[in-house]
């Protein structure tokens, strides 16, 4: 059967299916926005777009597409948030009060310290990683996804990385080589 | 800007780098609260789809109604079809997306069910229920549990509801108390199909389980 890509027919995107790529929309939003809580707003706020009119989606990529839609949300909300007064501030360590990191601490506090880091990265430079490590695309999806070549991707991938690891404590190199 | 590592120390850097993300991708998973919260507003969408449909057709007409059926007869022919079982088997490999039901009121159920036949409750042969999700095949409701085998793997119970689909072929059938199960593979899955209470019922698990185990936990509320 030929697919959609091939053949250049519009096709309507499945919502029953949309619940497959949670995971990771969740864990870009988390890298992209630099909090859990702020994450889960964006990806329920990305899924009540898509989900507020029936979508054509050319091509069988819906994860790209969803990325996409969660990117753009995210940068019209980082925009918005700019204009007004911060309100609230949530304490960090409220997210223990979810039940898988009350159970593993130290692994919330590595995945908190890490996609903290990355939320902090230059725009280019998150962007990438996001798409590449983060989200699982490969980097001529990354590229198509970010408008950017190939080759591009690789050199702010690499920059995103070493930053990371830069701005990481020391310490947390041996915390990895014990849970792996 | 080049890319490329300026020197081993920051190839070092980055691939540490790399394996911090890579760590914390693997730890981080989204909260099943977000996707409830998710599956409600899918739910709700979908509603809200059908109460335009319904309004659409009223407001034209009859005539309206009539050429609206007409279209619908030719434009989608498959709508009124019943789904297939291997369309049901594919629901197994979506994720969960509600918490899994609890014990229901008759031991060795849980509380779920669909058209009264009640999802098994395998906890105590160490197949525990770990989540679940509703759909629509075809104009079909179904439900699926999602359960935890002994080692690891995701076993997938779907209940069709309305009546029963159409038996696919080939397969071996097992027959157990007087119900056929008929054992089939999959997309690297074993498969049992039945039917029981009016409705249609697929189970699936990894290729792992062998036929005879699945058949026999698909036949264990039978035996009980």
């Amino acid at each position: 059967m030929l697919r959609a890509t091939e053949t250049g027919d519009a096709r309507p995107l499945d919502p029953s299916t949309l619940g497959d790529h949670v995971d990771r929309l969740f864990r870009a939003a988390w890298a992209l926005c630099g909090t859990r809580e702020d994450a889960e707003d964006l990806v329920q706020e990305t899924f009540a777009r898509v989900l507020a009119k029936p979508r054509l989606l050319r091509g069988d990529d819906d994860l790209g597409y969803l990325l996409r839609v969660l990117r753009n949300t995210f940068v019209s909300r980082h925009r918005a948030r700019e204009r007004r007064p911060r309100a609230a501030i949530v304490p960090e360590d409220a997210e223990l009060a979810d039940p898988v990191a009350g159970r593993r601490p130290e692994e919330a506090v590595l995945a908190r310290e890490v996609f903290a880091h990355i939320a902090a990265l230059p725009d280019a430079f998150r962007d990438a990683l996001v798409a590449v490590d983060v989200a699982g695309l490969s980097y001529d999806e990354a590229s198509e996804l970010l408008g950017v070549k190939v080759a591009t991707i690789t050199s702010r991938l690499f920059r995103a990385r070493a930053q990371v690891a830069a701005g990481m404590d020391p310490e947390r190199a041996g915390v990895l080589k014990e849970q792996q | 800007m080049t890319g490329g590592p300026d020197s081993p120390r920051d190839e070092a850097r980055a691939e540490q780098g790399r394996a911090l993300v890579a760590a914390a991708v693997a730890r981080s998973q989204a909260p099943l609260a977000l996707r409830e919260r998710i599956e409600a507003d899918r739910e709700r969408a979908r509603r809200a789809r059908r109460r335009r449909r319904g309004l659409g057709v009223l407001a034209g007409g009859l005539a309206a109604a009539l050429a609206a059926t007409a279209v619908a007869l030719i434009a989608a022919p498959s709508g009124d079809e019943a789904p297939t079982v291997r369309a049901v088997v594919r629901l197994g490999d979506r994720a969960a997306a509600q918490r899994a039901p609890g014990p229901g009121s008759r031991p060795g159920t849980l509380r779920a069910s669909v058209g009264g036949v009640a999802f098994p409750d395998w906890d105590t042969r160490y197949w525990p229920a770990t989540g679940a999700r509703a759909d629509e095949l075809s104009n079909r409701a179904t439900r699926t549990v999602f359960y935890s085998t002994r080692d690891g793997g995701r076993a997938a119970y779907t209940i069709v509801d309305g009546v029963p689909l159409d038996s696919p072929g080939g397969g071996r059938v097992h027959t157990v108390d007087g119900v056929d199960y008929r054992v089939l593979r999959n997309r690297g899955r074993t498969v049992v199909v039945w039917q029981e209470g009016g409705h249609t019922c697929v189970l699936s698990a990894p290729a792992g389980v062998p036929g005879d185990v699945l058949v026999d936990f698909a036949s264990w509320d039978a035996r009980s």
